[in-house]
């Protein structure tokens, strides 16, 4: 039994200006110790996809379909017991570490919570898990420093106390939404080393959203690939780098500048932009910036289909050889 | 692109930077106590030719947005040198500055901040040109920016439309169109890009090129993403807490950087390639840049330095020319590959 199993998931915000139709009828699988990537842009409906199965959506949303994570429906899970779940054997980390920490507490006084609270231990015992799990991070003199606030530690060591806390209960579940956006290159590099060994020591299953296809080649087993709230593609790593075969998959690879490749050519832009999620189109939502779109793609979205053991693909077009 | 081969006549550059240093002051911790200065541009040298691009990279706190407000007057040197179409501009007062504002222009990051909502296109585009070239009359003006529009991939007919509108790369044609209504010379370009998804920025760098190609605009690129820089700069600048660490013909830096800081930037950056990313062994640099508040002695770089010896803790490595039209600071620098 996969460990996060999603079924067509819906999901719609109310506004002013209309229905805004964020995800699309998603469906992916994760299974135990495994990193998916969900790769998108902006709009792409990967952010609001993982706030909608965690329960975590604005008041003006509204989702539809199924989550099962180990078996248990969480769409149908009450409140409180989803929050439970939530600090215990999911946990989350966001781009923004600081908006993770409560500046008024020390880092010790929030990562004991976690414990004395999801876990029942006692004060001592709490904080000698909680320097083992900055010390696991590789946050220097552990012991001292969790003392001290939010703000006296570094934009990267933010962001590792915020993976210790995530990791606190041990989860089997780690969501990751754009975790090293906010850092810089050479910081960016330390915290992804961090986070690949951390999953083989927890043995944990990381489900990664980002927008950077470096992050996601060097962190993720599988990947799904977003736009316009819709999956268009999913493969292993290798074979979706190597043999993308969603016209938009191809788009996104060869429109990133790339430091292993000769300069000089002029990149190959995605001509137009995505389109609004309050009218989408009737057809496939790329078919508009589509260089091998025919009138058919213009009618109906195309279905996910499989084209090659594990490697599904959303497109009526014949896939390229 | 092809490497720079620029030769040092340093006459024929349109903008020249010798030694600036822009400081600022800030209040002490407490009554009584020493105010503090952070060096946000601690002596930067470099020439910029018309129709050529210098690329600025470095992490937060590098100084590299700081550099570009001092070159469009916007924070006043503290020391050093700005000469454009061979003029000294730092020291003048703002209406001395304003002939030459012409010259150069700004295209931010965020495409959607720094255009007003309740202004059309028309008069957004039309903004410097009111207070530029008060001499147009309405008319003329509202031609000049339908055929900017067109220059830079917008519909002239949505002249009377508001940003909102519109997505995030065309947001960032306007500013464009706005930044080039003047005729400037060059553009000073701050992290144009970082705000917009990849297959939109790829759009935009590749309009910014084919206007420097036809306009024969300088640019200064600054960005945090080597990639882009790499795609579009002629010279690349790397920048360490306020200092510059190296500086090289843009096919040099990437192919045989000699700092060691620039090496460890090249080699941190995530390659979207699976094969090559699972190989990597160490992490290129360890710890965090240390605050601008209080930079290391000698050498900023010395405290995550791989190659780090007793010297770079002691003396501060002085700018130096080497081969090739590179110049650099580091008293061990990296063989030539």
């Amino acid at each position: 039994m996969a460990l996060l199993e999603v079924r067509d998931l819906e999901i719609r915000f109310h506004t002013d200006d209309g229905e805004v139709r964020a995800v699309n009828g998603l469906s992916f699988r994760l299974e135990r110790g495994e990193t998916l990537g969900i790769v998108g842009e902006s709009g792409s409906g990967k952010s609001q996809a993982v706030l909608g199965l965690m329960g975590l959506l604005a008041d003006n949303g509204r989702l539809r379909g199924s989550v099962r994570f180990d078996g248990e429906e969480l769409t149908r899970l009450p409140r409180n017991a989803l929050a439970r779940l939530r600090g215990r054997r999911i946990a989350m980390v966001f781009q923004d570490p600081l908006s993770a920490l409560n500046p008024h507490l020390t880092v010790e006084r929030q990562m004991t919570e976690v414990l004395t609270r999801h876990e029942g231990m006692g004060r001592r015992a709490a904080r000698r898990r909680a320097i083992e799990m900055l010390e696991a991070v590789q946050v220097p003199d552990a012991a001292r420093r969790i003392r001290r606030y939010p703000h006296e530690f570094s934009g990267g060591m933010r962001q590792r106390v915020v993976i210790a806390m995530a990791l606190l209960c041990r989860p089997d579940l780690l969501i990751a939404d754009e975790p090293t956006t906010a850092l810089d290159v050479t910081v960016q590099a330390q915290v992804l080393r961090l986070l690949r060994d951390l999953q083989q020591r927890f043995h944990m299953s990381i489900l990664l959203i980002t927008h950077d296809l470096g992050v996601v080649a060097g962190l993720s087993d599988r990947v799904l690939v977003m736009y316009a709230g819709r999956a268009c593609e999913e493969a292993g790593v290798r074979e979706l780098f190597h043999h993308p075969r969603h016209p938009y998959t191809l788009g996104l690879l060869q429109s990133v500048p790339r430091l292993d490749t000769p300069a000089g050519e002029p990149l190959r832009a995605i001509p137009g932009s995505p389109p609004s999620l309050l009218q989408l189109p009737a057809g496939c939502a790329f078919a508009e910036r589509c260089p091998r779109a025919r009138p058919a793609c213009r009618e109906t979205p195309p279905a996910m289909r499989e084209i090659a053991p594990g490697h599904h693909l959303a497109c009526h077009l014949e896939p390229p050889p | 692109m092809s490497a720079a081969t620029q030769p040092s006549e340093r006459t024929e550059s349109l903008l020249q930077v010798r030694d600036l240093e822009v400081h600022f002051t800030l209040p002490g911790d407490g009554w009584l106590a020493r105010r503090r200065v952070v060096r946000a541009v601690d002596g930067v040298c470099f020439n910029l030719r018309a129709g050529r691009t210098l690329g600025v990279v470095g992490e937060s706190g590098c100084g590299k947005s700081t550099l570009a407000r001092a070159l469009l007057g916007l924070v006043p040197a503290t020391g050093g040198s700005i000469r454009l179409a061979g003029e000294e501009i730092t020291g003048r007062t703002a209406a001395a500055l304003r002939p030459l504002r012409r010259k150069v222009q700004m295209v931010f990051q965020d495409p959607f901040a720094s255009l007003d909502p309740r202004m059309t296109l028309g008069q957004i585009i039309a903004e410097p040109l009111r207070a530029l070239n008060p001499e147009l009359d309405a008319a003329e003006r509202r031609r000049r920016v339908r055929h900017l529009m067109e220059r830079v991939g917008l519909a002239a007919g949505w002249i009377d439309r508001y940003p909102h509108e519109f997505s995030g790369g065309q947001c960032q044609r306007i500013g464009i169109a706005r930044a080039l209504a003047c005729g400037p010379e060059l553009l000073v370009c701050d992290e144009p890009v970082s705000a917009l998804d990849v297959s939109v920025q790829a759009q935009i760098v590749n309009l910014l090129m084919e206007l420097q190609r036809e306009l024969g605009l300088a640019l200064l690129f600054i960005a945090h993403d080597l990639a882009v820089v790499r795609q579009v700069s002629h010279e690349v600048m790397v920048m360490y807490l306020g200092r510059q660490a190296e500086l090289a013909p843009a096919e040099l830096l990437y192919r045989s950087p000699r700092h060691p800081y620039t090496r460890a930037l090249l080699d941190s950056v995530p390659l979207p390639d699976p094969e090559r990313e699972r190989a990597r062994q160490a992490v290129p640099l360890a710890g965090d840049p240390p605050s601008p508040l209080s930079p290391p002695a000698g050498c900023a770089f010395h405290t995550r330095c791989p190659r780090a010896q007793a010297r770079c803790r002691q003396s501060r490595p002085a700018l130096h020319p080497l081969e090739e039209g590179r110049q650099l600071a580091c008293h061990f620098p990296l063989p030539v590959q």
